[in-house]
């Protein structure tokens, strides 16, 4: 190790994993690569109006003037709140419990999609998706929106708030399913826990990985672009090892 | 396709299909109980083959797997279009039992992509056999 303070630490430590795949540092953007969505121009705007009317302002409508993408948000709960509503009031219009079944996976599928590649690309900036390598070994990439242009916090926070909300509504629903109706209505709970869960901890990943990579690059900015790689590749490790396990 | 990439809607839609197509020609107080056991029995059967073909130390990616073996339902999907039209067993049952080989040779061309060894394959393959032929069965059947 160094004797000197003046020399820093770091000059000393290598990487643990040297076999981590190339990729993936190679695809964390350092600019943004996001579509014309993203106005910068319009955001910073936005951000000192919103702090100070939002305690002015409450109710939907509020939210959604505040808000920079209203139509994704908007898009983003109608599909959510859509799959439990048929679900629940199914029964009411029609006997046909396959069509019900098949509208309400319909709209999960969906709402699905929605999330993992419109709302959350538009409202918090993240994506993730999953990868075979060569060898048959799949990971989980994550990419994330250049911090210099943060998303806006009432969306940030209506994403979150969706993301998490639902999961624990389903799996209410799966409980009075269990006690109450036919065991015929488990397998679409479960299929719609199955989704909910994985967009929400799907993105949860994604957002952790991302405050850690950015808080990294800006720590190792200070000693230079070749840390900031090293410590990427680091996290991208790590990341990688550990969601690696949980999703086989 | 890339065998690489894999998605599960492509599975997700042919499942779907193949429970409407078997429950509009069940009698009416089983036609969600039929729906609801394809599905189960497709999402729980991929798995479980899925899951042994990994265990047998095959090099595939459990969502791999899930994707070739739910898009390798396919033909029985076609089996299922004609049964419910044509009513007389001696077509459907030949055609189901088409499709049931095709079903398996597809699925066992990608297990062989997965580098099971020889003496092993056997163990991975017959599961497949299973899988598909309580599908086919209930096409032929119903």
């Amino acid at each position: 190790m160094s004797d000197s303070v003046s020399t820093p630490l770091l000059d000393t430590i290598e990487p643990d994993d040297v076999d981590v795949p190339a990729p993936l540092s190679g695809r964390i953007p350092t600019t943004p690569r996001t579509p014309v969505v993203l106005n910068p121009g319009a955001r910073p705007a936005q951000e000192p109006a919103a702090s100070a009317p939002a305690d002015a302002e409450a109710g939907i409508a509020g939210i959604f003037r505040q808000s920079a993408h209203p139509v994704a948000l908007f898009f983003l709960y109608i599909f959510r709140i859509a799959a439990i509503a048929v679900y629940l009031l199914c029964g009411f219009f029609t006997s046909n419990y396959v069509l019900s079944t098949v509208v309400v996976v319909v709209l999960l599928a969906m709402d699905f999609w929605n999330t993992r590649n419109v709302a959350g690309r538009t409202l918090v900036g993240l994506r993730y998706w999953n990868q075979v390598d060569d060898d048959g070994e799949s990971y989980w990439v994550f990419e994330s929106r250049d911090p210099a242009h943060p998303s806006n916090p009432v969306d940030s926070k209506m994403f979150w708030v969706a993301l998490y909300s639902f999961p624990f509504l389903w799996l209410a629903l799966l409980i009075v399913s269990i006690l109450k109706l036919s065991a015929s209505f488990i397998p679409i709970v479960a299929l719609a826990l199955v989704f909910n869960i994985t967009n929400a901890v799907g993105f949860t990943y994604a957002d952790r990985d991302a405050k850690q990579r950015w808080a990294n690059q800006l720590a190792g900015s200070g000693w230079g672009l070749g840390m900031g790689g090293i410590g990427g590749q680091l996290l991208a490790g790590a990341v990688k090892n550990s969601v690696g396990r949980v999703f086989r | 396709m890339d065998e690489r990439d894999w998605d599960l809607w492509g599975p997700l839609v042919l499942c779907l299909m193949l429970g409407i197509l078997l429950s509009v020609n069940a009698p009416p107080s089983q036609s969600l109980a039929v729906f609801t056991s394809v599905v189960v029995i497709i999402s729980l059967g991929s798995l479980v083959v899925t899951v042994q073909a990994k265990l047998l130390g095959g090099r595939v990616s459990f969502f791999q797997g899930l994707c070739v073996l739910g898009y390798c339902v396919a033909p029985l999907n076609i089996a299922a279009l004609v049964s419910t039209f044509v009513h007389l067993i001696y077509v459907r049952a030949p055609i189901a039992i088409a499709a049931w080989a095709w079903c398996v040779w597809a699925s066992v061309n990608f297990l062989d992509g997965t580098k099971i060894e020889q003496q092993r394959i056997l163990l991975a393959v017959y599961p497949l056999l299973l899988f598909y032929f309580t599908l086919a069965w209930m096409i032929i059947v119903q």
